[in-house]
């Protein structure tokens, strides 16, 4: 569990980046549809399947033997 | 769970070989460097004097076969500058500038009769090797070197200036890169008679350095510094040879960073488990958690990241690309959790005794030597790209 939370949150991160770096040097010309999708999208992927936060306590708990979670 | 490569059984990744090497050298560094980093950090003093007992373990020049060299793969040459920089990143320069750069030039682009003449005296640390590329008006467009070499019968003459070269006055031989008369770079060997410096050569100390103190840089002079004809590294011939060269460095430069990363992470997991606010551990709040947690992540990426380049490495197919992909992620991730590792520890994360502050300051020269975040960036948009932005 804590390897998966850990890729999720690490993927997702950057992921979320990427898509707005994308989206703003594609600017208004090209597929700005198709990035602004990308975009949006991306939103969902940071959030479902456990969101950020959620990742990253149940790294947290594993790698110091501490629950933070609540 | 201190050692970050835990979580994804990092080290099932390594062979048991490569990984006796490391162990080796974490040893050596809780022997002889830890114990007197950050004295030497504070003091600004020379770690050089480490150098024999490093070449007692079996690690002096790398990858190189032969010549008294270590002859390690790729991976286990990595590990070595991640140990080196997990416990202390002046050291791992002083070894880096020895044994990666002036041996690694020296069998990179020597001919047999040149490694055999210098290499095996290296390796046992009784002659100390600088590298001379860095000039005041060149770093990052070191492509434009303005110092000359000029050919006088047997001997080649050498003027001009070099900076930021580390163990520029402690060593005994320095490979310094200069223009011949055609305009062609090359790589020529000073080699200072015993006790003493060559005639025409000078260095100077520069001072009030903020990040790897205890590793000395110099200014160098040279004013007509002759060298014997046969001191010029035979397949030094072009800047693009030095380049081929610095894409081999630049790779350990990366596994330094993902050392500084573990140290700061570590040295703060240790805090937080032990301290005490709020009547509750410090490791028990939730934004600390998301800090350890984004610092565990970030490692975990860098050590698959370098692994990788090594294997490639094994292979033949690390290019420069690869190389500058990884100094860039690296440097650029390890600062950040340096700079999360000093925050958890607080006031006492300022201070020296914790050593989470000296990695924090050491790590920003990672971030810039061996070619600025700037430059790497620019190397890797001109491979995706096919397009280079270095100038209009």
């Amino acid at each position: 569990m804590e390897r998966a939370s850990l890729a999720k949150a690490w993927c997702t991160t950057p992921m979320r980046e990427t898509v707005q770096i994308a989206r703003g040097a594609v600017g208004g010309k090209g597929h700005p549809a198709r990035a602004a999708r990308y975009f949006a999208d991306a939103e969902a992927v940071y959030s479902y399947g456990g969101t950020y936060e959620m990742s990253t306590l149940i790294v947290g708990r594993a790698i110091t033997g501490v629950s933070a979670l609540v | 769970m201190i050692d970050p490569s835990e979580l994804y059984h990092l080290d099932d990744m390594v062979s048991p070989e490569d990984l006796e090497v490391r162990d080796r050298v974490r040893a050596f560094c809780a022997e002889h460097v830890l114990p007197i980093a950050n004295e030497r950090w504070e003091q600004a003093r020379s770690l050089t004097d480490m150098l024999p007992a490093a070449a007692e373990i079996g690690i002096m020049g790398g990858t190189t076969k032969g010549y008294g060299c270590a002859g390690l793969s790729p991976v286990a040459a990595g590990l070595v500058s991640l140990e080196l920089a997990r416990a202390d990143g002046s050291f791992c320069t002083v070894f880096g500038v020895h044994s990666g750069l002036a041996m690694g030039s020296i069998a990179t682009l020597g001919s047999d009769e040149q490694k055999d003449q210098w290499l095996p005296a290296m390796s046992r640390a009784e002659k100390l090797g600088a590298f001379g590329l860095t000039e005041p008006d060149h770093g990052s467009d070191v492509v434009a070197l303005e110092t000359r070499a000029t050919r006088d019968g047997d001997t080649w003459v050498i003027n001009g200036e070099k900076r930021w070269i580390g163990l520029g006055d402690e060593a005994d031989i320095v490979v310094v890169w200069a223009r011949d008369d055609d305009g062609d770079v090359g790589a020529f060997v000073v080699e200072h008679p015993e006790g003493g410096k060559v005639d025409g050569f000078s260095a100077e100390v520069i001072t009030g350095k903020i990040g790897r103190r205890a590793v000395l840089q110099s200014d160098l002079w040279f004013d007509g510094v002759r060298v014997p004809a046969a001191n010029r590294l035979e397949h030094a011939e072009t800047f693009k040879d030095a380049q081929r060269f610095l894409g081999h460095s630049r790779q350990g430069v990366a596994w330094e960073a993902v050392g500084h990363a573990e140290a700061a992470y570590s040295y703060a997991l240790q805090y937080v488990l032990e301290r005490e606010q709020f009547g509750r551990k410090v490791a028990s709040f939730q934004l600390i958690q998301d800090k350890l947690a984004r610092m565990v992540a970030g490692i975990t990426s860098m050590r698959l990241l370098v692994l990788r380049m090594a294997r490639l490495s094994e292979e033949g197919r690390a290019t420069g690309p690869i190389a500058s992909l990884a100094k860039m992620h690296c440097a650029a991730t390890a600062r950040e959790i340096c700079q999360d590792a000093r925050d958890i520890m607080g006031g006492n994360g300022l201070l020296l005794e914790h050593h989470v502050g000296r990695h924090l300051a050491d790590v920003e020269v990672t971030y810039t030597y061996e070619g600025t975040d700037t430059v790497q960036a620019l190397i890797v948009g001109r491979e995706v790209t096919g397009m280079q932005a270095f100038v209009n």
